[in-house]
């Protein structure tokens, strides 16, 4: 990876592409749970990459993992992007491709909405917590620079927010 | 319920958020969208490697003007000033299209080196072989008429290396060698040195007899 990262500094595109394939789907998900709008959540994701190669020069490997450098830039587009608009409604965002198979998407769409749920009662800086931590398997150490928070008050926080996710989970699973 | 039974609903929940499709749009031609919207990036000079190198050899070129060129002249392998004094000699050997600085600095430091003792038996073999590849290549580059100096340079370097074999023996064996090689190259030299001789003899006879004609 860091051969990757020092190729791609140089301005090689090939090396880019491949930071890119291994890491925009992570990044999309993580948008787009924060965010919760399709179409939006593409253009950011791609917005992401592009702040990436503009910054990537001053990225230091020994200040922190590539993965959470990248989170960070994802995360403060999502924190623009939620000043300019209101959240979209839930039976908005969810729209299936009419070409795409409709009984395997129905299930995806089911899966995304039970996710959906499960965070609906949280802040959004605490579904990216979860999401972070949960689904992308993140450190504490990379989420606390993510979130710019120290690790001890983020571990506390973890603990109150699965204390707010007890009800709704209990019900739903 | 308790810690471990949320966190492990979570981890259940952690399926369908992987499982959640992206648009195809973004799966087909994403990559190369981003791609095609990078600028190109310039290739910063201020890399540290680069630009920590460079100021070293420019603390290094500092350093040694202001301790006296006198003692950058003197340095010798694994002296802190020797880098110095070889960027120099090549700068001096571009300029003049001349590497008999080399030659002589080559020479010299050999010299240096045998009277400073055993402890520098690795520095003056490494030495005493650029000596003689410096000779050889010298002696390529020569033009006719700068032979013969050429020669009694050699000479006295012989002179000098006989000397100094006398007052160590332990490196004997190294600057035979390379007395043994100079001796070499100033008897090609010379050869050389006859046989254009011997060519410009037949073209000026030749020259003659077409006036003649």
């Amino acid at each position: 990876m860091e051969k990757l990262i020092t190729r791609a500094q140089q301005g090689e595109k090939d090396a880019f592409g491949e930071i890119y394939l291994l890491f925009y789907k992570k990044v999309w998900r993580f948008i787009y749970f924060s965010f919760w709008d399709k179409e939006q959540t593409s253009d950011l994701t791609q917005n992401t990459f592009i702040k990436l190669w503009k910054s990537l020069p001053s990225f230091n490997v020994e200040r922190g993992s590539l993965q959470a450098y990248i989170f960070t830039i994802a995360r403060n587009l999502i924190i623009d992007e939620s000043r300019k608009k209101k959240e979209s409604l839930l039976d908005e965002a969810l729209e299936i491709p009419s070409k795409e198979n409709l009984e395997e998407d129905l299930d995806r769409k089911e899966a995304a909405e039970r996710v959906q749920k499960a965070l609906a009662n949280l802040e959004p800086e605490e579904k990216q917590i979860i999401i972070l931590r949960y689904f992308e398997d993140l450190a504490f150490a990379d989420i606390s620079k993510i979130l710019k928070t120290k690790e001890g008050a983020l571990r506390v926080r973890v603990h109150r927010i699965l204390e707010k996710l007890k009800e709704e989970l209990k019900n739903e699973f | 319920m308790n810690f471990e039974d949320i966190e492990q609903k979570l981890n259940n929940l952690k399926a369908d958020y992987q499982a959640t499709k992206l648009p195809r749009d973004l799966e087909e031609k994403g990559l190369w969208e981003v791609l095609g919207k990078l600028e190109e990036r310039k290739v910063r000079f201020s890399r540290r490697p680069f630009w920590f190198a460079s100021a070293t050899l420019l603390m290094i070129i500092v350093f040694g003007l202001l301790a006296g060129w006198k003692k950058v002249e003197a340095a010798l392998p694994g002296d802190s000033l020797y880098p110095v004094k070889r960027f120099s000699e090549e700068i001096v050997s571009k300029v003049s299209k001349d590497s008999q600085i080399k030659v002589e600095n080559r020479a010299k430091e050999v010299v240096d080196l045998v009277e400073k003792g055993e402890e520098n038996e690795k520095a003056l073999k490494e030495t005493a072989k650029e000596y003689e590849e410096e000779i050889k290549s010298a002696k390529e580059k020569l033009k006719s008429e700068k032979r013969q100096e050429f020669n009694k340079k050699l000479e006295r370097h012989q002179e000098e290396f006989k000397k100094v074999i006398k007052k160590s023996s332990s490196s004997n064996k190294q600057v035979e060698e390379i007395i043994e090689a100079n001796k070499k190259i100033r008897e090609e030299n010379e050869e050389n040195k006859e046989r254009e001789e011997e060519k410009k003899e037949e073209e000026r006879e030749n020259s003659k007899s077409s006036e003649k004609d």
